[in-house]
């Protein structure tokens, strides 16, 4: 079976700074495929570049055997990418709830209806409370999503993303600026996930990708200099050279 | 258990906060409408007419907010869709149509058209840019209107025919002319508060919180502004040919880059993005002026600062002051 996803000599250049540098990478169905390295090794650009929120210079992003890299971002959605931020992006004035409503609504039907009441969709709030609660959140979905607290934020992040039905998950840092306990119960979570939902990792918290990671590729300076599974990565020197440092092992 | 109640509660307490600003709403526009029997008695075909001009400048606001309060897009070329409209009506007037369905039909068309266009453009950039570009498009129908010396030039065009319905001259000024508007601005308001809270409205939201998120989640933001920016032209068009029927006069100073700014002002001191909010400011504006007026000449001295105090002190604008005397009761 062909991978899920496929990213083919990916380059992208910020001015005269390499960030990517035909960066090749397969996310296979029902894996989790974490990427590490240090910071500024172009791991969220990669996941922007997937995305279709930054455009590369060259290369190709197919997904389930759909060359989708010249689609926008709204359209690779549609095709089936699903992603979370680093830094939280949600939609802060309106209630968790609705956030999560407008996730499903992206990928239920035409949008452009101009009458009746969206917050009263059962159809939209269903599958909404359906994911908060797979997700433990169902007890918040009232609450403002700009007063939630950060932890409860990168949850959000997940449950909007995984509102869309996605065919895969780009996570980008889901754990950071997590305290341990909240960083091991989102760990759990993700374990879940990972039985429906391939994943892309992007993660600093060692602990949580070797739990959750079937393949890890190490990143730095934009390109990838090791990958394999996690015994094979942790046993690499260059893997240990560029991030896990020497007494990793 | 506790949790289900919590959630009833704050249902409930939105369920409250809709159901008073629908009120309120209500309200306001059952007192425009005795306002023609008021007037009877005091103030006479004066303060009838400025309660007209107000009522036709909420038009144009309430459909502004749609873009400044639901979209977040600050257009600071709206009057242009007032000229456009007015100048539409006029010289549909002097070629002889009198017939107000056709001419409203061509006024819709045209300024939808133009907001088709121009927004396109526009929608391309965002923040100050978009508020120069749609001042920049302002500024070139306004000098294109000035040129049209077949219709006045810049000294505009006085009309000496008013759009019939049926026969009915309900679009000439006075009583006929006041209720139509009237009629217009209520449909106006229900239009643009049901639109933003559809799947649309929603989407439009959205998006003035958060485009990036938008559009990662799957939605082309660009396609729900484009819609937005047409339906707001569209609707400051029929405001136009409202201009157009209340002055019997057209002239390209309404499409003006002050009477823009005016707008804004009405929404944002109205309170942006709320139901009731563009409606009370352009009322308010509008009747303060002009009380403001009759008390002295210089009275742009005592204007300016009001509204410094009302910006910095209502946050929400009116209706933010009005909701927070609500909430204390």
């Amino acid at each position: 079976m062909s991978a899920l996803l496929q990213l083919e000599g990916l380059v992208k250049n910020f001015g005269s700074l390499c960030v990517a540098d035909n960066v090749s990478l397969e996310l296979r169905r029902n894996e989790c495929h974490a990427l590490i390295g240090p910071n500024g090794a172009g791991k969220s650009t990669l996941i922007n570049l997937v995305s279709g929120n930054f455009r590369p210079e060259s290369g190709k992003v197919i997904l389930d055997g759909v060359d989708v890299s010249e689609y926008a971002t709204p359209q690779r959605a549609h095709a089936g990418l699903g992603r979370t931020f680093q830094i939280t992006s949600i939609i802060p004035g309106f209630s968790v709830l609705e956030n999560v409503a407008l996730a499903v609504q992206a990928k239920d039907g035409s949008s452009f209806r101009f009458f009746g009441r969206a917050s009263e969709e059962e159809g939209l709030n269903g599958r909404a409370r359906e994911v908060l609660s797979t997700l433990g959140f169902l007890h918040r979905q009232d609450e403002r999503s700009g007063d939630l607290s950060h932890g409860e934020h990168r949850v959000l992040e997940l449950a909007m993303a995984l509102a869309g039905a996605p065919k895969c998950l780009l996570l980008d840092e889901p754990m950071a600026g997590m305290g341990k306990a909240e960083g091991e119960l989102l760990t759990d979570t993700l374990l879940e996930i990972k039985k429906k939902v391939p994943m892309l990792l992007v993660e600093h918290d060692m602990e949580a990708v070797f739990k959750l990671a079937d393949r890890i590729s190490v990143m730095a300076y934009g390109r990838i200099v090791a990958s394999g599974t996690p015994d094979e990565v942790r046993a690499d020197e260059q893997a240990r050279a560029a991030y896990l440092g020497s007494d990793a092992a | 258990m506790k949790g289900v109640s919590v959630a009833d509660a704050g249902a409930l307490g939105q369920k409250r906060r809709t159901d008073l600003s629908l009120f309120i709403g209500i309200v306001v526009l059952a007192l425009l409408a005795v306002t023609p029997f008021i007037t009877g008695f005091a103030g006479g075909k004066y303060v009838e007419a400025l309660v007209l001009k107000a009522m036709i400048l909420a038009i144009a606001a309430v459909s502004l907010d749609l873009l400044i309060g639901q979209g977040g897009l600050v257009s600071f070329g709206h009057a242009a869709f007032v000229g456009l409209g007015s100048y539409v009506t006029g010289i549909a007037l002097t070629e002889g149509v009198t017939n107000a369905l056709p001419v409203l039909a061509l006024v819709i068309s045209i300024s939808g058209l133009f907001a088709l266009i121009t927004g396109a453009i526009s929608l391309r950039t965002s923040g100050v840019y978009f508020i120069m570009i749609t001042l920049a498009f302002g500024q070139m129908l306004f000098f294109s209107l000035s040129s049209l010396s077949t219709y006045g030039g810049d000294d505009g065009l006085t009309l000496w025919d008013s759009p019939t319905l049926f026969g009915a001259y309900i679009f000439e000024a006075g009583s006929g002319l006041f209720y139509s508007a009237l009629v217009i601005l209520a449909l106006t308001w229900l239009l643009v508060w049901r639109l933003a809270q559809s799947r649309f409205g929603r989407v439009l939201r959205a998006g003035k919180q958060n485009a990036v998120r938008v559009g990662t989640l799957g939605f082309d933001i660009f396609k729900y502004r484009l819609v937005a920016y047409v339906i707001a032209g569209l609707l400051a068009g029929i405001a136009g040919f409202l201009t157009a029927c209340q002055a019997e006069y057209i002239s390209p100073a309404t499409a003006a880059w002050q009477n823009s700014g005016n707008l804004i002002i009405m929404v944002v001191l109205g309170g942006m993005g709320t139901r009731n909010g563009a409606l009370l400011g352009a009322l308010f504006v509008v009747l303060i002026e002009e009380s403001l007026s009759l008390i002295t000449l210089e009275w742009k001295l005592i204007f300016g600062p009001l509204l410094v105090l009302i910006v910095l002190f209502a946050k929400g604008g009116l209706v933010g002051l009005i909701s927070r005397s609500g909430v204390r009761q």
